[in-house]
């Protein structure tokens, strides 16, 4: 049996984001089946089982997809604090520009 | 305006009185359950290491802008510097100053100096995490001319202090070379002014009293091994007549008497045998007055490997021996005997200060050759110590060079040192950084190229990570609820 996940929902990279933190759990196939991404899913040996799995996979993508949602809201924000953390020291030169000319 | 209308406000303010929700900014942040497998309550921290706990519901609130400012844990957020607003906005340059002072250990630079001046030995034991031979083989020890030149290369380093470490083998097998490496260091430290520091790591049992002699006057400081109570410690570390523990103790009241009591410290490596033993090895080093234990996993380097020792037990028996051992340390503490863990220590100073702690695998980018290098006795230089352990098995990928002839630009440079170093980095990898113990955390490139055969490792099958989260929720765990064990874990930073 196969998980749909809306793609109006949820981005490519979230859904294979969840896969990758489940990858000691179950191994899956993602498929595009647009307007749906369908995902197989297969329990490893000893490991849950295939009901426990989907459960493991719906909780992470929502956790996925907030944790995609921070990215978003806070990349800004995130090069402003780092500019400024790195503003006087040697690693960035005084026109602001990347790298040094050494 | 009607009665009924008249009688709701006196009972609310105007709209305007209210805090809107979304008013907030979110700072860069990451998440994670605060318990394996539960989904209530989570650890969210920034990129600075400031942490709060919180429930499901109120990170789905925080993250979609629906966090009332009258709620609880709006001022909390607020104060771990999680969200700002308009009354807060000077909370971006003072994350920014604590993100600066965080990684100022990559711009220190390389700090720390391991010289194996001998992979010679008297001990053999099976965890041992270099090949070890006969003490007679002279082949085995570092020279004058190399040990000359890995002074030259260390006093090259931009750091204002350097520790130099004696390694092996058992160094002191080599006394005289460390002799020599001490007084050129402090000849040429006459000039360069650095913060120089020697640290010996030593089984004691050849220690002699002009050894010892030597070490108190040039202060020396001593590091050996103490496994546990004298069955255990004897059965992970066999030599022959079966008397290490007592030469052991004994080389430890010795060294105590010559450098000072508290120079002198120990380490623990926890085998098989030693997992039902954590309550006897603490009670071992409070015995021998000893308020510091490492409780110390084997690593999957050297010997360990080939004598399947690192593959005798999980992560997860390791993380239940150290908590067992962490909750023993602490009750000791409790009846009065103070005592820290640390490994302990490093991790809390990580999360509840913004001082480095300079824990070479506990970096990112990882410590390899940029927080540590070593030089083996052979003149071959390595990135880390277990990078050249695991030479000693004929993986020579963490080599970058020859001390002999190579210079320093080729071999910080050199690719075997910027592609790890490039490729284990925390802030890019997949699964670190999003977590919620990024700024804690490390990369381990060694470990991981070890049991992986990758730099990064894939982290949902990493050992290293494993038992680093678990030991964090616990650490975050005990410091939350609060009471006696909290105030001890912070008194360790």
């Amino acid at each position: 049996m196969s998980l749909r996940v809306q793609k109006s929902l949820y981005r490519q990279s979230t859904v294979e984001a969840t896969l990758y933190r489940l990858a000691d759990r179950f191994s899956a196939q993602l498929i595009d089946e647009d307007p749906v991404w369908s995902v197989e899913i297969h329990p490893l040996s000893g490991g849950p089982i295939l009901e426990d799995c989907h459960h493991l996979f719906r909780t992470e993508l929502i956790d996925q997809s907030l944790r995609a949602q921070i990215v978003q809201s806070t990349e800004q924000i995130k090069t402003l604090i780092l500019s400024n953390a790195f503003s006087g020291t040697s690693l960035v030169p005084p026109d602001g520009c990347a790298g040094t000319t050494a | 305006m009607d009665a009924q209308a008249q009688q709701l406000s006196r009972r609310f303010s105007a709209e305007a009185g209210y805090p809107r929700p979304g008013s907030y900014r979110l700072l860069p942040l990451n998440f994670m359950a605060a318990a394996a497998g539960d989904t209530r309550r989570y650890i969210v921290s920034n990129i600075c290491g400031d942490y709060a706990v919180v429930r499901r519901d109120t990170l789905e609130a925080l993250v979609s802008g629906n966090l009332s400012s009258a709620s609880p844990e709006y001022e909390l957020l607020r104060r771990k510097h999680l969200i700002f607003d308009d009354a807060t906005r000077s909370t971006l340059n003072l994350v920014a100053a604590k993100y600066r002072t965080r990684t100022r250990s990559v711009a220190n630079f390389t700090g720390l100096f391991l010289f194996v001046v001998t992979l010679r030995c008297n001990h053999v034991c099976p965890y041992c995490q270099v090949s070890r031979v006969s003490e007679d083989r002279e082949a085995f020890d570092m020279t004058e001319e190399m040990a000359e030149k890995a002074l030259d290369f260390t006093f090259r380093t931009p750091s204002s202090g350097i520790k130099i470490e004696f390694q092996g083998g058992e160094p002191m097998l080599n006394f005289p070379l460390i002799q020599f490496i001490v007084q050129r260091a402090k000849a040429k430290n006459r000039a360069a002014g650095k913060d120089l520091q020697f640290v010996a790591a030593t089984n004691l049992s050849v220690a002699t009293d002009q050894m010892l002699k030597f070490c108190a006057e040039e202060e020396i400081l001593l590091s050996t091994s103490l496994d546990g109570p004298a069955d255990l410690h004897n059965a992970n570390r066999p030599k022959r007549g079966n008397n290490s523990y007592e030469l052991t103790i004994e080389g430890i009241r010795k060294a105590r008497k010559a450098i000072g009591h508290h120079r002198v410290g120990a380490l623990m490596t926890t085998t098989e045998k030693s997992l039902h033993r954590v309550r006897d090895i603490v009670d071992t080093y409070v015995a021998h007055d000893f308020h510091q234990i490492f409780l110390r996993p084997l690593s999957p380097y050297g010997d360990a490997i080939r004598t399947k020792a690192f593959d005798r037990y999980t992560a997860e028996r390791w993380v239940e021996f150290y908590k067992e051992g962490l909750d023993y340390i602490l009750d000791r503490n409790k009846r009065g005997y103070p005592m820290k863990e640390a490994y302990a220590s490093i991790l809390l100073t990580r999360i509840l200060t913004n001082h480095g702690t300079g824990f070479v695998n506990l970096q990112s980018p990882a410590g390899i050759g940029i927080a540590g290098i070593v030089f083996n006795y052979d003149g071959d230089v390595y990135a880390s110590d277990e990078g050249r352990m695991a030479a000693e098995r004929g993986d020579k990928t963490f080599r970058l060079g020859n001390i002999l002839s190579n210079s320093y630009e080729e071999i910080m440079l050199s690719d075997s040192l910027l592609e790890p170093l490039a490729a284990s980095l925390l802030e890019s990898a997949p699964m670190c950084h999003e977590c919620a113990f990024l700024p804690y955390c490390g990369a381990d490139p060694d470990y991981h190229h070890a049991t992986q055969g990758d730099f990064l490792g894939h982290k949902a099958f990493s050992g290293f990570c494993a038992k680093n989260m678990e030991i964090f929720r616990h650490l975050i765990g005990k410091l939350e609820a609060g009471g006696e064990d909290a105030d001890i874990l912070r008194s360790w930073t």
